[in-house]
């Protein structure tokens, strides 16, 4: 009880200082997984947004519409930060068959970052995040903030929040071999029947146990294709997503491949998420 | 034991595969969304203006139309309204054969409130009241702004983004997809980005 109302405090402290303004309906802070820093030891930054109720923010990927959420680091000289990492979003359906993949009431943002190896005793460095977003409900609202952190080095480890990273950072997709609760996946790309430059895809998920409940498909966004008529069908221990890819008009697309997430909530209703690529063979020049 | 998995693994993709046919074929009957496509007849429509009157695709036959999706309480909208995006490329044409309508699908979208907007960005052409969602639905139009050219026979030849600039903060190598089709059609030329991805807020459907 004490640990949540000493945090309140803290956010509404960073709030103040970052000088959000109060309608923003999204609130960002900046966390570490360490109170200290070890030489070359990697650790993570967090940016957590707390949304408020009945808003979204959108992940990687908007879907139809909307704007990814986007995070650049601010790290001090040495430093280096691996790829942002986005939890395993909620897929929405709204009003007007309109998709989104996104976030509602909380989410943190994820990147490693590297310390160099060379780091003085003494260090005391500020991080900071420059994060920009779209929140919708009824209506959208573009949102910024910079929230930042000042870390001290430690020659001993010195952990921080390690519950609350250890949740978000189970939420990040997995490739699938390294899920116990996937034994196989398969996918496929074939040549449309009516249209044979677009492509009718399947992916089929074999699972270790019943098929969990839903099943959400999670594309990365494609430049040069549409994806329409995602359907998702589950039997036993097996989810079938099928879908169909129609180049946009006057595209040729190469051969490449799509990537998704695959979401779903684990026995425990932890959201969960396994990385999968589709390969989508090149365009016969023959095919138009 | 390799060649059984191989084996296996061959099977299931080919059982994938026919799965796969099947989920489209389920597709086609339930009549899913692709929208209108390049090339085919624009969906009529008729839609009041902010005066209550009734403004109809079919009277503008012979003529180069572009429709606007907008939503005046969306930032995307308002950016370029602040850019005078909208209104500068509509002046241009205006002498050229081309008219420009907007359309709001908002559910919460009045007359009154169209009126107000028009008076406020000192817009000449006619913001059309769609608060049913039905003529949004029928273009599949899913974001504000989102852009829709349509050519002196009524097909369409454009559908999309209005620019390559989601964020609004590209300096260089900026393309307005509207302004490229409609000098390129005006040129007699085919238009060469036929299609984009449009970017902004979703279109606020009642159901």
């Amino acid at each position: 009880m004490f640990t949540r109302a000493f945090c309140f405090c803290m956010a509404a402290l960073v709030s103040f200082q970052t000088a959000q303004t109060p309608a923003a309906h999204v609130h960002a802070e900046l966390l570490a997984d360490v109170f200290a820093i070890q030489p070359g030891k990697p650790f993570w930054l967090g940016v957590r947004l707390s949304i408020d109720p009945g808003w979204h923010v959108y992940w990687k990927n908007p879907g139809d519409a909307g704007l990814p959420t986007r995070v650049n680091f601010t790290l001090p000289d040495g430093f280096t930060a691996r790829l942002l990492q986005f939890p395993t979003p909620r897929r929405f359906v709204q009003p007007g068959n309109i998709v989104a993949f996104g976030y509602e009431d909380s989410v943190m943002l994820l990147a490693q970052i590297t310390p160099p190896p060379n780091l003085p005793a003494d260090f005391q460095g500020r991080f900071q995040a420059a994060v920009s977003w779209l929140v919708c409900s009824d209506v959208c609202i573009l949102g910024k903030a910079t929230p930042s952190l000042a870390l001290p080095s430690s020659p001993s480890p010195a952990s921080a929040d390690r519950e609350l990273f250890d949740d978000w950072i189970s939420q990040l997709p997995v490739n699938w071999a390294g899920n116990p609760e996937v034994a196989a996946v398969h996918s496929t790309a074939t040549p449309g029947d009516t249209n044979p430059s677009s492509r009718t895809c399947a992916v089929q998920i074999t699972w270790t146990h019943p098929a969990p409940e839903p099943v959400d498909f999670l594309p990365e966004a494609l430049t040069d294709y549409n994806l329409l008529n995602t359907a998702v069908k589950s039997s036993q221990n097996t989810t079938l997503i099928g879908f169909t890819l129609e180049p946009l008009a006057g595209k040729t697309p190469g051969p490449e491949s799509l990537q998704a997430v695959v979401g779903y909530l684990d026995k425990n209703g932890k959201r969960r998420g396994i990385d999968i690529s589709v390969a989508l063979p090149a365009h016969d020049a023959n095919n138009h | 034991m390799r060649k059984t998995a191989a084996f296996a693994s061959l099977l299931a993709l080919v059982s994938v595969a026919l799965i796969a046919r099947s989920f489209a074929e389920d597709q086609k009957d339930s009549g899913a969304t692709v929208g209108v496509s390049i090339g085919a007849k624009a969906p009529d429509f008729t839609l009041q203006d902010p005066n209550g009157k009734n403004v109809s695709l079919h009277d503008y036959l012979g003529k180069i139309v572009v429709l606007e999706w907008t939503n005046p309480q969306c930032p995307f909208v308002q950016r370029h309204y602040a850019a005078k995006t909208m209104q500068t490329l509509a002046s241009q044409y205006e002498s050229k054969n081309v008219v420009w309508l907007a359309i709001n699908s908002s559910n919460f979208d009045t007359n009154d409130a169209n009126q107000q907007w028009a008076a406020q960005q000192n817009i000449s052409y006619p913001e059309l009241n769609d608060s049913s969602g039905v003529t949004g639905k029928a273009y599949h139009a899913t974001n504000t702004p989102e852009m829709y050219v349509i050519g002196t026979d009524g097909t369409l030849l454009y559908q999309g983004a209005i620019d390559n600039d989601p964020q609004g903060e590209k300096t260089s190598d900026k393309i307005n997809y509207v302004h490229q089709a409609l000098d390129e059609i005006l040129s007699g030329k085919p238009v060469s980005t036929p299609q984009t991805k449009p970017y902004g807020c979703s279109v606020k459907y009642k159901d």
